[in-house]
């Protein structure tokens, strides 16, 4: 079965507040994984990956989006959940910016096109600068992430979510005149 | 509005609007208030839609009709434009009445739909008969653009099978005083359940304009639901019935029952409410700077005054806040009609009226002036509407590189009436927007009754932009630097750097105190689709009107006027 880049987006941003994130970080994280979806990357696995307590890869994406500048960058895992970030980062500076990991080497333009080429094992790093070489990545409209995957955000997701009382239920939603008439 | 040096700069290179004359300021038009008072305009979408099917010459057909004497069964309407084709399918049921609610928390209705993108096969039917039925608890896939619902008025429908399979006319009272034979429970769009991302059909020139997908579906919903009533009276009553009357067939809209559901869109897509309302405000700034308007367009103005007068009367609601409000309408209408009758300003009439409205008029009476008047000069405003969807991908990045001072300033310039709140009180904090596990649906709780805070959504950017505020005293440095050590504030500070750059973008209104009505909320939606008959029923759901008075597809091509929205 395949999601909506949607669906996609709002599953990660409400599990990222189940996660602990604030609002505004479960923005990005929901972003990001639409993003990396739209780029054929497996955008909810990436995302989940980084919602385990301690991982630092949305610090790191947030920080990187906010505030571009050349630096070099931690290792993380799941090295691509950066790319989102590299991309917003890449559409304000209005030029091609540069990620490189150890698999791969990505040029994002400020147009929103990506490329890929391999990567002779570099140090991850990030440059105000670049050209696009390699496969340019096509874009997707659907994402089939895993079944496991998608379970495990759920959970997340149902931290968001108040238990049903009977007074919300009647109140809360707002009851009034008869709607069956 | 000289908070806004880019609103001013466009509005001065506009040749359109006239010096003197600026579209009003985001604290006048951005009060709860006043949004629920708002009314339908000729930019709204479903005005949009239909001109442009009628434009472009869409042509609908019936290629599937297979239901039974009970009304059970499936049918598609496919509506084939210039470039493609969009078709509704239609799943009847056979409903006992006491599964049917307008609640969100309903499992079954009378009528199932969605609107497919092209012409359904049929293994696609099949498909969608297995899904479509289930609605939150099935699937759609990219191949569908909308998923919608529908259950009989009881009060109507009875009433029309029964008078139609005798051979006669509904009765015309019983009609205008329901206005619908189905209300919709849902339309949902954009990737909900499965269905197509906006992203997917954005760039068409038919779907560029907001809602347009959703519009069509419950344009071919009406349809199919005057088809059906006509089936079941000729199912009861044979050679003996009668279809209904075209002129009274046009009477009949869609209904729409709308609850919390919809409530927190219009803040949580800041930019998208800044371009309807922009496009709106803007349309009037250009019609009152018509210095001399030709006599065919005034004969219009006078034309329509009575019209909207009629369609004040025909409006019906039985909850209180709204009986009010439509008392002072009436009486708007009554005193808009004396001065018009006193005659036109010579020069600049509209204007006049505008400023005289200003003060002699209720915020329903002024609005209603306010989409009256945007009628009178189509070549001035339709093109406006091509301004009212947004790419909010654009704004979303936050800009770090902005300094803490910067920052501070941006807050004190456009959100003074959230500075100048008390938040310690505890009736500005009575209420908390949450989800519930339930039907995963917005709710809004009592703060100080129900343990609900801990899952308070961010749906109350006043509250939240007073506290980023206090939090940035003292503080200096980069909005990156800030951000990076207090994370919690990072969606106020986006929230602010958006709402400085578009006007319209933010509701100047406490939205969790104990003074919020909802209704207001949805009000100022559905007025952008373009709904009518407000009819709230109870602080947090309402009911309204939909397409009623438009043609129906075989009546498109000879639609001499696209005024049908007002009643004659």
């Amino acid at each position: 079965m395949t999601y909506a880049l949607g669906e996609i987006e709002t599953l990660c941003r409400k599990a990222a507040r189940g996660a602990g994130h604030s609002w505004g970080v479960a923005e990005e994280a929901g972003r990001a994984a639409r993003w990396l979806c739209a780029h054929g990357f497996k955008g909810a696995e990436l995302i989940h990956s980084c919602l385990a307590p301690g991982d630092e890869a949305l610090g790191v994406g947030v920080k990187l989006a906010d505030f571009p500048c050349d630096q070099a960058l931690p290792r993380i895992a799941a090295f691509e959940a950066l790319l989102p970030f590299a991309a917003i980062a890449a559409q304000r500076l209005g030029k091609t910016c540069t990620l490189s990991g150890p698999m791969a080497c990505y040029a994002l333009a400020a147009d929103g096109s990506v490329w890929r080429a391999p990567s002779m094992g570099s140090a991850p790093s990030f440059q105000c600068g670049g050209t696009p070489t390699g496969e340019r990545l096509i874009r997707q409209s659907r994402a089939a992430p895993d079944p496991e995957t998608l379970a495990a955000l759920r959970r997340l997701e149902l931290r968001t979510y108040a238990p049903a009382t009977e007074a919300s239920r009647i109140a809360g939603a707002g009851a009034g005149l008869s709607d069956n008439d | 509005m000289n908070a806004y040096p880019a609103l001013l700069a466009a509005v001065s290179s506009d040749p359109l609007i006239a010096e003197g004359i600026t579209p009003r300021a985001p604290e006048t038009v951005m009060r709860l208030s006043r949004m629920g008072s708002f009314h339908a305009s000729r930019l709204s979408f479903m005005r949009v839609l239909l001109r442009r099917i009628t434009a472009e010459g869409w042509r609908v057909s019936k290629p599937v009709w297979t239901i039974n004497a009970q009304g059970v069964g499936r049918a598609v309407y496919s509506a084939q434009g210039p470039e493609r084709a969009y078709s509704l399918v239609a799943f009847a049921h056979d409903l006992p009445p006491e599964q049917r609610s307008d609640r969100v928390i309903a499992t079954a209705w009378d009528a199932t739909f969605t609107l497919f993108d092209g012409i359904p096969s049929a293994a696609d039917l099949d498909r969608l008969e297995a899904n479509v039925p289930l609605q939150e608890a099935g699937r759609i896939s990219e191949r569908e653009l909308c998923l919608a619902r529908a259950n009989r008025s009881v009060r109507l429908w009875d009433h029309v099978v029964d008078r139609l399979a005798a051979g006669a006319q509904p009765d015309l009272q019983t009609v205008l005083d329901v206005g619908y034979l189905m209300r919709t429970t849902a339309v949902y769009g954009s990737s909900k359940f499965g269905a197509a991302d906006r992203d997917v059909i954005a760039a068409r020139p038919e779907c560029a304009a907001p809602f347009q997908v959703e519009m069509l579906t419950v344009w071919l919903i009406r349809t199919f639901v005057m088809d059906l009533v006509e089936h079941m009276a000729r199912a009861k009553g044979g050679a003996t019935a009668v279809p209904i009357e075209p002129a009274l067939r046009r009477r009949f809209g869609i209904g729409n029952s709308t609850g919390l559901g919809m409530a927190p869109f219009l803040m949580t897509h800041p930019v998208l409410l800044n371009n309807w309302i922009a496009a709106r405000e803007w349309a009037l700034a250009r019609v009152r700077s018509v210095s001399t308007p030709s006599a065919p367009e005034i004969d219009r103005f006078n034309a329509l005054v009575p019209r909207v007068a009629r369609n004040a009367a025909e409006w019906q609601s039985s909850h209180p806040v709204q009986m009010v409000k439509l008392a002072a309408l009436r009486e708007d209408l009554s005193r808009l009609t004396a001065k018009v009758a006193e005659g036109l300003a010579p020069h600049a009439p509209w204007n006049t009226l505008w400023v005289w409205a200003e003060t002699a008029l209720s915020e329903e009476g002024q609005e209603a002036l306010a989409s009256l008047l945007i009628e009178v000069h189509p070549d001035l405003v339709d093109g406006l509407a091509e301004c009212m969807a947004a790419d909010e991908a654009a704004s979303f990045p936050l800009d770090g590189a902005q300094s803490v001072a910067a920052l501070r300033q941006k807050i004190v310039t456009h959100y003074g009436w959230a500075l100048s709140m008390d938040w310690s009180a505890k009736p500005a904090q009575a209420r908390v927007w949450y989800v519930s596990q339930e039907k995963l649906e917005p709710r809004l709780g009592e703060r100080w009754q129900e343990d609900v805070a801990e899952w308070e959504q961010p749906l109350q950017p006043g509250r939240d932009v007073a506290m980023l505020e206090r939090a940035l005293v003292g503080v200096e440095g980069t909005v990156a630097a800030f951000v990076l050590r207090y994370p919690e504030h990072r969606y106020a500070i986006r929230r602010v750097q958006i709402c400085s750059r578009f006007p319209y973008a933010e509701i100047h209104d406490n939205t969790i105190s104990d003074q919020l009505l909802p209704i207001d909320l949805l009000r100022a939606k559905l007025s952008f689709f373009g709904a009518t008959h407000f009819d709230p029923r109870s602080d947090r759901w309402v009911r309204i009107n939909m397409f009623r008075g438009a043609p129906f597809p075989h009546e498109i091509a000879a639609e001499e006027s696209d005024l049908w929205a007002y009643p004659v």
